[in-house]
């Protein structure tokens, strides 16, 4: 797919308009951090991912595990506005009965490709997915995407020798790099800086870039995918956590939180503004 | 020398050989696969000393269609890395083969750390797990071609030391899902002592079993094999024949194949009496394995000793309600 600016915009509007209404229907919703991932999720789901409608259960395909599974909303969102879960399944998000769209992802949810929601065992899983790909000589690539309040969790530490090691350039990790965590920001409660530096001392590709940059996003994505380096990479991605809710944004208190009818009228009234 | 972890290695080689899809994943503890290591070097796959990483990766091995075996000491996979077995695994039916290794007392002088009591207590709250021990060679390439070969799902088969290990048979019977193996007798038959032994422990139960037939009691062996599932058929059958049921194992009290079978007792509501052999914490010491056995009372003079004695309560109790109330009528 050709990089679409407009399209993407109007995308990215479209998810952030159903997180905003899903949250509003459920009470409360892991809102923050899901409008921080929506630019990059959108970017994955419209031609960086060969995920189309025929092979959303498939292992035969560039993979994606949600590390960071409290922003399931967010991948929900996508996955409704891609037409791969109907209206009536991603209407069951926050619905009082038993549903399969719970705040965490789990098998069974058409494109959700690993359950999560348990934090640092995202990039464990990847590795075994990147190299059952290797195994088999398959050209798919896996893409993590991890919080970076997740990072606090020492078994991405771990990996990091381990991907290197097996010359994972069929994977790449995706850090939304946002600042906050449930309780503060993350350099006061558990300093990450600079983080950069540290994934280069482990000899990992970095790439830091601002995660709300359509034409960044793209470019260093579909680089991502397309390297055969030998080397695993990790994308930053510079983002804020509320990411278009002005009230929202940079605030601790977005990690769990409901909107005010206020507040919702306001954005869906606003119509495309980026 | 042959050992129940030198039956892993050829199992797997021959599973490999076979076409099955076995990656096999190391935490600093390739030498239980040192075979496949030197047949297949590029199945094995080294995590370094991060077993819920390994345990991680297994998962997203088996989500891709590969069947994991995972090995290293019992204690740090079930304990370090038990969300991962939980969470990733048994949640999703993941076909991950969990070996630990070092069951038990089997690590000996490096102490409670290194001593696994408790792992099958842990893992047996997962639903769809299934948890077995072998108690010899031959029994452990029966039950890895049947569990790392055949059956699908998540597997923790337990594993004692490097050497050093007896064998009982030459020839063990057909693994059945969740069935002991009868060892007295090709099928199991009333008896006044029914001994299931798991695992290492089996030897000992078959030592104790010849010395209470001296005694005048009836006395039948299983070689445990499965602590979950159990099938229940056989367990009502053993709860219909025993006078007393004795559990064996070289594990916790708490929440091992005692526990395990004492619950599918009470499940059809027929719990006969029943002695639960097995370490009395769940916390080991520093020491040569047989010392240590011999502490818990896990040698054979004193289970023995204790069976009779459980055998002569039994006996007054049953007097007194034979000679007693149910006379008078």
């Amino acid at each position: 797919m050709e990089f679409e600016r407009e399209y993407l915009e109007t995308f990215a509007w479209r998810v952030r308009r159903r997180i905003i209404l899903a949250t509003f229907r459920a009470g409360v919703s892991h809102i923050g951090g899901s409008l921080s991932v929506v630019e990059v999720l959108t970017c994955l789901f419209n031609g960086i991912l060969n995920v189309n409608g025929d092979n959303l259960f498939s292992r035969e395909r560039d993979q994606l595990v949600l590390s960071k599974g409290h922003a399931g909303l967010a991948l929900y969102a996508v996955l409704a506005e891609k037409g791969f879960l109907s209206e009536e399944f991603f209407e069951e998000y926050g619905c009082r009965g038993e549903t399969l769209l719970g705040i965490h992802p789990e098998l069974g949810v058409p494109g959700v490709d690993a359950a999560t929601g348990s934090l640092g065992h995202g990039l464990p899983l990847g590795i075994g997915l990147a190299l059952a790909f290797k195994f088999r000589h398959r050209p798919f690539h896996v893409f993590v995407l991890a919080g970076d309040g997740e990072l606090n969790e020492g078994t991405n530490w771990e990996c990091l020798p381990l991907a290197l090691r097996y010359g994972l350039d069929n994977l790449t990790l995706i850090v939304d790099r946002n600042h906050l965590q449930l309780s503060g920001f993350t350099e006061d409660l558990h300093p990450l800086e600079p983080l950069g530096e540290k994934f280069k001392a482990f000899g990992w590709s970095v790439q830091e870039i601002p995660g709300h940059d359509f034409e960044v996003l793209w470019k260093t994505l579909g680089e991502a995918k397309r390297r055969n380096d030998g080397s695993p990479m990790v994308v930053v991605t510079k983002t804020v956590k509320g990411k278009g809710v002005v009230e929202l944004e940079n605030r601790v208190e977005s990690h769990y939180c409901g909107l005010s009818e206020e507040i919702v009228r306001k954005y869906l009234e606003a119509g495309v503004q980026q | 020398m042959r050992s129940r972890r030198t039956a892993l290695q050829d199992v797997l080689v021959e599973l490999i050989d076979e076409g099955k899809d076995i990656i096999c994943v190391s935490v600093d503890s390739v030498s239980r696969f040192k075979k496949v290591k030197d047949r297949y070097p590029e199945r094995v796959i080294e995590c370094g000393i991060c077993e819920q990483t390994g345990m991680g990766v297994c998962a997203g091995l088996a989500l891709a269609g590969f069947t994991p075996v995972i090995s290293g000491y019992a204690t740090f996979l079930t304990m370090r890395a038990f969300e991962q077995i939980r969470t990733d695994i048994c949640r999703w039916s993941l076909n991950v083969k969990i070996c630990g290794t070092d069951t038990g007392f089997s690590a000996q002088y490096a102490g409670f750390t290194h001593q696994a009591l408790e792992d099958i207590a842990i893992l047996s709250v997962l639903d769809g797990i299934v948890i077995s021990e072998p108690c010899d060679y031959e029994d452990a390439l029966l039950l890895g071609r049947y569990l790392l070969g055949n059956f699908q799902g998540p597997v923790y088969l337990r594993f004692g030391a490097r050497s050093g290990e007896d064998e009982f048979l030459e020839k063990h019977q057909e693994v059945v899902l969740g069935q002991f193996e009868p060892l007295t007798r090709q099928e199991f038959q009333e008896a006044d002592v029914t001994i299931v032994a798991l695992g290492q422990l089996v030897g000992l139960g078959m030592e104790a079993a010849a010395e209470l037939e001296k005694r005048g009691y009836r006395t039948f062996v299983f070689n445990a094999r499965f602590v979950k599932p159990l099938n229940p058929e056989m367990v009502a059958r053993i709860a219909r024949g025993s006078r007393l049921v004795v559990t064996l194992e070289e594990h916790s009290r708490v929440g091992g194949l005692g526990d395990n079978l004492l619950r599918a007792f009470q499940k059809m509501r027929n719990i006969p009496p029943f002695l639960k052999l097995g370490a009395p914490s769940n916390f080991g010491f520093s020491g040569e394995r047989g010392f240590l056995l011999r502490k818990c009372g896990l040698e054979v003079s004193l289970i023995v000793e204790r069976i009779a004695k459980e055998m002569e309560n039994l006996e007054r109790h049953e007097g007194f309600f034979k000679g007693g109330l149910l006379s008078r009528e």
